[in-house]
């Protein structure tokens, strides 16, 4: 993308105040996606990034620029113009690049740019199909299809020179149920670090009725009770919790200066025994996963907690100087457009012994969380909040009836001690994740968990 | 903007059998700085932009972009834009704007902002977190921080005839504190904005980021209550402007918003009245064209409670047989055009924020709302949102509360709405830029122990 000479140009440009370290990435991709609404495509878009970002590290200080151009010249110049932030005496910096070898972890079969739009809008239609003539109170059926592939590559002043490719694609179906004024939606998605052949392997025929189902279920649930109560989250998309609750507060971007409650606690119990969580870039495909982060470090699994014990953090190369740890591969960012810093790719709770059944019953009256849709956490108190998109009573140790608008909230050390049941049915799920170095695919995962009581927001009073 | 490069694009796709085409391109030039303990912490000065490129052919109209404008691109960008087009199904008709139309004299650029030096601009935020940091022996650190300076230029070309250039700038300062007592852990944010260096104040962001926040120590959760709620002026402009796409026509005309028969109709309390405003000096979204280059225009859109118009652009007023309200947009160059407001300005009231808390006994002040991406519901109006602020107890606010949520539905609150207070705020975090005054709700459930 660009040669060796312009990049060593570039890097001893970017040097030339007394930084310490310099870092150029490149990135070039190429994006697709198509929106249906009621069975007819309405949009279709195509586009092109390409830009360069340049990084230069002085201490515990760092400049980041970027540009779209790729000129020597005028890479050359912005290095300079970024440099001068810094101000220093120029380190002789004799840059001898090792190529890396491509790891190439998570093949793809059939890349999308080789597949054409009618057939993307083929499989579109099998999942409106099936959304619309799920109910007839289905009103409204949109279904998104999104593919895209960025070529990266990463040089610095320690050497590195290495390039990837990361192809990924989601497909995603959103209903929505009217009865007289009554409207409720209802979504339902999968995505992957895949080709086109995710779609073999996956049923979109199922996102298309799981998306109407909800919506249907939900258009006559109760409003949901307020109060205190036990809690079970279910798997797969259940993982948000422990991503907003505890993921973003073990991120070395918040760690590194204090800023989070679990800072200074490496060793120390801070979950129930039951509770062992990831951070995995490597797994096989997914859509958190890569074989380099985006400074060129190559993914790894990293054991963020085990048996309650907090075992590590997400460190990138910055915040590892102010750490004095190591860095763990994570490090990630939205596009050229940001800086990196360390976030998380595919975080999962491992699984337990107990069964879902076995959780239900062990309930008086409670919630259980089937579905759950966004939330966020304020870092430094660890508040968090998440909104429920599917959700039943629990009463008598049995599901019960649906309850709509139900938020939980609580902090994340507090939740993570209460969480006293983890069951065996581990899945994983993929969302947007939206921080400080941009938004990005980030992959999630829990079996179910009973949590011995949670903070439910509601319009009823219990 | 290179011109040559729009004749050789354009040439190209007539060529490829586009009958119109249009180019839609944005320039940004952005610097950021932020500081950590009396060091700059991170620095970035950059420039980008990008091409939006759509042609209409057999009615249809193909979309397609780019960052990096070159031969080759030029190829990609008619090829794609062409099979987008072939592939779209719905049988809407598409408009190219001719440029007819009075445009107003915007002026939101102020080329002395650029001429700052960027020493002053770094010397901003160190004195910035000097005065954070000794404002209270409370204050722990300034965690997130950031100057960010914006000068962006946008053009829209096409071969109709319209020919449109802006060119605004704007900065920004804001600052967290994080603010500890016995073990309790409170953020506050602060922030300033104009197009003028000089006016952004040290001194009002270093009050609104500790101030809140050491009012926060020592909050605890309440038992669940339906009570009177004052909620904060810019904290309600971001919950009101979450549900703005219920205003949009094209969702109207999806049915996908319960107000679509509402026109004319009484929608809310006789309080709330309701500005779109383009035009408003030193707000963030204005403009004298929207992104099909139509001129824009300001406008109620609630007066008195009813409902007075939807925000159209071309397509979707043709539809429903009215002009366009010169409310196209498009996120970026990379989107295709959709619908959203400009500035959206809530007309305040007279009376205080004290003289609207003193008429409460027993009611909650919400400083601040949180997940407000997903806990609310913009079809069926519901929301269930983490919050914290005080106590109001006998017209007076009192103890710090959180751990709470607050539900209720925004159809019913916006008939429940009693009065602004008069201390109206643009919000920096809403979606749409908004602004607004506190405001009393007549009701709303909070939720706690």
């Amino acid at each position: 993308m660009l040669s060796k000479e312009i990049l060593k140009d570039v890097l001893s440009a970017a040097m030339s105040t007394g930084g310490d370290f310099a870092e150029v990435f490149v990135e070039d991709r190429f994006n697709n996606s198509i929106e249906m609404v009621q069975g007819k495509v309405e949009k279709s878009l195509s586009g092109r990034d390409f830009g360069i970002g340049i990084r230069i590290f002085s201490g515990f200080n760092s400049v980041y620029t970027y540009t779209c151009e790729k000129n020597r010249d005028h890479l050359i110049a912005v290095a300079k113009k970024a440099a001068t932030a810094l101000s220093g005496v120029p380190k002789n910096a004799a840059i001898d690049f090792t190529v890396s070898p491509r790891r190439n972890l998570h093949p793809i079969i059939k890349m999308p740019g080789g597949i054409t739009k009618d057939q993307k809008v083929k499989l579109m239609r099998r999942g409106y199909e099936a959304a619309k003539t799920y109910d007839a109170l289905i009103d409204q059926v949109v279904v998104n299809y999104l593919d895209y592939t960025q070529n990266v590559l990463i040089a610095n002043t320690e050497g590195k020179f290495v390039e990837d490719q990361r192809t990924r694609t989601r497909y995603t179906v959103s209903s929505v149920a009217k009865r007289a004024e009554k409207l409720q939606s209802g979504n339902m998605g999968k995505g992957a670090g895949k080709g086109f052949e995710l779609y073999d392997e996956i049923d979109v025929d199922w996102i298309g009725r799981e998306s109407s189902r909800i919506a249907v279920t939900m258009l006559d649930a109760k409003a949901s009770p307020s109060g205190k109560f036990p809690v079970v989250l279910d798997n797969k998309f259940g993982g948000v919790i422990f991503h907003e609750a505890c993921g973003h507060g073990l991120e070395a971007t918040s760690v590194a200066k204090g800023n989070s409650v679990f800072a200074g606690k490496l060793g120390e119990k801070i979950a129930s025994d039951v509770v062992s969580a990831v951070d995995d870039g490597t797994v096989l495909n997914e859509w958190g996963s890569s074989d380099v982060d985006d400074e060129g470090t190559p993914t790894q699994r990293n054991i963020l907690i085990e048996n309650g014990i907090l075992k590590g953090y997400m460190i990138d190369k910055l915040n590892a100087r102010r750490m004095k740890m190591d860095i763990t591969g994570s490090s990630r960012r939205q596009s050229y457009k940001f800086a990196p810093t360390s976030r998380m790719t595919n975080t999962y709770i491992l699984n337990g012994t107990s069964k879902f059944d076995d959780m239900i019953a062990s309930i008086e009256y409670g919630v259980y969380a089937k579905y759950l849709g966004g939330g966020s956490v304020n870092t430094a108190t660890g508040e968090f909040n998440f909104a429920v998109q599917e959700g039943y009573l629990v009463e008598n140790g049995k599901i019960t009836e649906p309850i709509k608008g139900a938020t939980l909230i609580g902090t994340g050390l507090e939740i993570l001690k209460k969480i006293e049941m983890v069951s065996d049915n581990f899945d994983s799920g993929e969302g947007m994740c939206g921080s400080v170095s941009g938004s990005i695919p980030a992959g999630l995962g829990q079996p179910a968990l009973k949590v011995s009581e949670i903070t439910v927001g509601g319009r009823e009073e219990a | 903007m290179n011109e040559q490069f729009i004749e050789a694009l354009f040439a190209k796709g007539s060529t490829k059998g586009f009958d119109a085409q249009e180019i839609y391109y944005v320039n940004n030039k952005n610097t950021e700085i932020s500081v950590y303990q009396g060091q700059i912490d991170k620095f970035n000065v950059s420039e980008d932009g990008g091409l939006s490129y759509r042609g209409m052919v057999d009615g249809k109209l193909g979309y397609s972009y780019t960052e990096i404008m070159d031969e080759s691109s030029i190829e990609m960008l008619v090829n794609e834009a062409y099979a987008n087009a072939k592939v779209i199904e719905i049988e809407d008709e598409v408009f190219l704007h001719d440029g007819s139309g009075e445009y107003a004299e915007v002026d939101n650029f102020n080329p002395e902002l650029e001429r700052v030096s960027i020493e002053k601009k770094i010397q901003f935020m160190l004195d910035l977190e000097q005065s954070i940091l000794t404002d209270d022996p409370r204050v722990k650190t300034m965690s997130q921080n950031s100057y960010d300076e914006v000068e962006s230029i946008r053009r829209i070309k096409n071969t109709n005839g319209l020919d449109v250039t802006d060119q605004v700038n704007y900065c920004l300062a804001y600052a967290v504190a994080i603010v500890e007592e016995n073990e309790d852990k409170r953020t506050g944010l602060g922030y300033d904005i104009s197009n003028s260096f000089s006016d952004l104040s040290i001194e009002k962001i270093t009050r609104e980021a500790t101030g809140e926040a050491l009012k926060m120590l020592g909050a605890k959760s309440i038992k669940s209550v339906k009570c009177p709620v004052v909620i904060k002026n810019e904290t309600f402009a971001q919950l009101f402007s979450a549900y703005m796409g219920i205003l949009n026509a094209e969702r109207v005309q999806k049915n996908l918003s319960k107000l679509g028969d509402k026109l004319g109709e009484v929608i809310a309390s006789s309080e709330l009245t309701l500005y779109d405003d383009p035009h408003l000096k030193g707000a963030l979204s204005s403009s004298s064209f929207d992104a099909e280059g139509v001129a824009t225009m300001k406008k109620p859109v609630i007066e008195d409670g009813v409902l007075k118009t939807f925000f159209h652009n071309l397509k979707t007023a043709s539809k429903a047989g009215v002009v366009s309200t010169g409310n196209a947009s498009k996120g970026s160059y990379k989107g295709t055009v959709g619908i959203a407001p400009s500035n959206l300005v809530i007309k305040p009231g007279e009376k205080s924020l004290e003289e609207v808390v003193s008429t409460i006994d027993t009611g909650v002040y919400i400083l601040e709302l949180q997940g407000l991406h997903a806990g609310i519901n913009t079809i069926s109006g519901d929301f269930s949102l983490q919050c914290y602020g005080y106590m109001i107890e006998n017209g007076a606010l009192t103890k710090p509360v959180s751990q709470i949520t607050v539900a209720g539905n925004f159809f019913e609150m916006l008939m429940d709405i009693e009065c602004f207070a008069n201390d109206f705020r643009f919000s920096i975090l809403s979606s749409d830029y908004t602004g607004a005054a506190s405001v009393k709700i007549k009701q709303l459930s909070i939720s706690g122990e």
